[in-house]
C-alpha cells in the first residue's frame, strides 16, 4: 500500500465504484501486476481486521444486553419470590388459638420456674447446713446448763458417773451413744429430758417429739428453753413450720433466754421462701 | 419460534452471522457457564468481562473460517486463555497454558486439536498486533476506515460524516491513515 494510485483503486474496486469497463480493467491488471497483487492483499487483510473489528463490536454489545436481560430476570425472579405476600384473611387452619407472643410469655415464664426449682434445690442441703450449725452453736451451751442442773450430790457415784458420760457424748456428737448409759440412770423428769435432748441431736430426732413437748410446759425456764429450743430444730428439719414457729414464740417470750439469738436466726430461717 | 440448535456448532455459527440472540443464548449455557464453573470462584461480572471481550475479539475471527466443528471448543480455550491473562496482570496465577494442558479439560463438547490452538493463537496474535496498531489512530481516523472500508460509504458522505474539507481530503487521509497501520505492523513483525 506503498503505492497511492494503487490503494485508491484497490478501495474504489472494493467498495464497487468502479464501472464495468474499469472493473474489467482493473482485474486484468490484478492478474499481472505483483505490487498491486501485494498491495491488495495487504489491504484485505486490513479490511478483513476490520470486519472483524466491526462484527465483534457488534456481538460484544448483543451480548452485554442479553446479559443484561438474563439479570434482569433473575432479579425479578428474585425479587417475586422475596416480595410480602398481599394481606387476606387467614384461613381457619392459619389462625392461631394464642398470640405468638405468648409463646415467648411460656418460654420465660417455665425458664423462671425452672431457675426457682434450681434455687429451692440448691438451698435444701444449704438450709440443712444452717440448721445443723444452729443446732451445734447452741449444743455447748444446753451441755453446760444441764450441768449445773444436775442433781444434787452429783460426784463419783455411778449415776453421777452416766450423767458425765451421757453429756460428754452429747457434747461429742455421739448422742445415740449416750442412750444406753442413760438406762443405767434411775428413771425420772430429768433422765427423761436428757432422754429427749439425746434423741433430738441423733439420727432419729422425732422420736424426742412425745418426751420433749410435755417440758415446753414446764415452769422451770431451763427445762421449757431447752425443750424448745431442740423442739423448734426438730420440727425446722422435719419441714412442720407451724410447730417450729410455736416453739420458737415460746423462746422469744423470755429476753432472757440463752437461746434468744438462735431463735431468732431460726425464725429468719425458716421464714425463707425456699426454707421449708 | 425460531431456535438454534446448540447442539448443532454449524447451526449456531450461522446463527451467530445472521445476528441471531439465540446462537448468543447457545454460547451462553455451552461455554459461558462451563466456563464460569471452570475459574471460579471468580466474580460474575469480572467473567462476563472477560467472555465478552473473547467474543469480540474471537467470534469475527473463527467465523471468517468454513469449519465450526470445534467453535465452542476455540472460544472456550480462548476464553481461558484470556482469564489466565487477566489474572497474569493483576499478579495472580499461573502462566498461560501450553495447548496440550487444555486436553485435561472435560466438557460436552469437543476440544480442538493442539494445530488447531497453535494455529488460532497465530491468528489472535495478529489480531492483537492490528488492534494495537488501530489504536494507536486518532478516533477520526479510525472511524474513516470503519466507514470506507467497512460501510464502504462514499469519500464525499465520509467528508461531510467527519467533517473533512472534501472527497479528495478523505482519499488522501485515509491513504495516510493505511500506510501508518502498514508500516505498525511491520514494526510488530508482521509483513502483510
Amino acid at each position: 500500500m506503498n503505492n497511492t494510485e494503487n490503494t485508491d483503486q484497490i478501495m474504489r474496486y472494493d467498495t464497487g465504484e468502479m464501472d464495468e469497463a474499469e472493473r474489467l480493467a482493473f482485474e486484468a491488471r490484478l492478474a499481472k501486476d505483483a505490487e498491486l497483487q501485494a498491495d491488495y492483499a495487504a489491504y484485505q487483510a486490513l479490511a478483513g481486521f476490520l470486519h472483524q473489528l466491526s462484527e465483534g463490536r457488534a456481538l460484544r454489545a448483543q451480548w452485554e444486553e442479553m446479559r443484561a436481560q438474563v439479570h434482569e430476570e433473575a432479579s425479578a425472579e428474585k425479587a417475586k419470590s422475596t416480595q410480602p405476600q398481599p394481606l387476606s384473611p387467614p384461613k381457619p387452619s392459619q389462625v392461631r388459638l394464642v398470640p405468638v407472643n405468648f409463646r415467648w410469655i411460656m418460654a420465660v415464664a417455665a425458664s423462671l420456674a425452672l431457675l426457682l426449682y434450681a434455687l429451692w434445690w440448691w438451698q435444701g442441703p444449704y438450709f440443712s447446713r444452717q440448721l445443723d450449725e444452729l443446732a451445734a452453736a447452741n449444743l455447748p451451751g444446753t451441755t453446760a446448763l444441764i450441768r449445773r442442773q444436775l442433781p444434787a450430790g452429783y460426784g463419783a457415784d455411778a449415776e453421777s458417773k452416766a450423767y458425765r458420760t451421757v453429756l460428754e457424748r452429747i457434747e461429742q456428737g455421739h448422742a445415740a451413744a449416750a442412750l444406753p448409759v442413760l438406762d443405767q440412770v434411775a428413771p425420772g423428769p430429768f433422765a427423761d429430758f436428757l432422754r429427749g435432748i439425746c434423741l433430738s441431736v441423733s439420727e432419729t430426732p422425732a422420736q424426742a417429739i412425745p418426751i420433749l413437748e410435755p417440758f415446753t410446759d414446764d415452769p422451770e425456764p431451763f427445762y421449757r428453753q431447752a425443750a424448745a429450743w431442740h423442739l423448734a430444730l426438730v420440727y425446722a428439719r422435719a419441714g412442720d413450720k407451724s410447730k417450729a414457729e410455736k416453739m420458737i414464740r415460746i423462746l422469744l417470750e423470755d429476753p432472757t433466754s440463752p437461746y434468744l439469738d438462735g431463735a431468732k436466726k431460726l425464725q429468719t430461717r425458716i421464714n425463707s421462701p425456699f426454707a421449708l | 419460534m425460531y431456535k438454534t440448535d446448540c447442539n448443532d456448532q454449524e447451526a449456531v455459527a450461522a446463527d451467530l452471522r445472521a445476528n441471531r440472540s439465540e446462537a448468543l443464548k447457545c454460547l451462553m449455557r455451552k461455554v459461558f457457564e462451563p466456563f464460569c464453573w471452570y475459574c471460579r470462584p471468580i466474580d460474575m461480572a469480572d467473567a462476563e468481562d472477560i467472555f465478552s471481550g473473547v467474543l469480540e475479539r474471537i467470534v469475527p475471527m473463527l467465523l471468517e473460517g468454513d469449519s465450526f466443528r470445534n467453535f465452542y471448543g476455540l472460544v472456550y480455550c480462548s476464553a481461558i486463555n484470556a482469564w489466565r491473562r487477566w489474572n497474569q496482570q493483576r499478579g495472580k496465577g499461573p502462566r498461560i497454558l501450553p495447548p496440550e494442558d487444555f486436553s485435561r479439560i472435560v466438557v460436552d463438547f469437543e476440544l480442538p486439536t493442539m494445530e488447531m490452538l497453535e494455529e488460532q493463537q497465530a491468528r489472535e496474535s495478529l489480531f492483537a498486533a492490528q488492534q494495537e496498531c488501530f489504536n494507536q489512530l486518532t478516533k477520526q481516523q479510525q472511524d474513516l476506515m470503519l466507514l470506507r472500508i467497512v460501510e464502504k460509504r462514499s469519500r464525499e458522505e465520509i467528508a461531510q460524516a467527519l467533517g473533512y474539507a472534501n472527497a479528495n481530503v478523505v482519499g488522501v487521509t485515509l491513504n495516510q491513515v493505511l500506510r501508518r497501520m502498514k508500516q505498525c505492523l511491520i514494526q510488530k513483525g508482521y509483513d502483510l
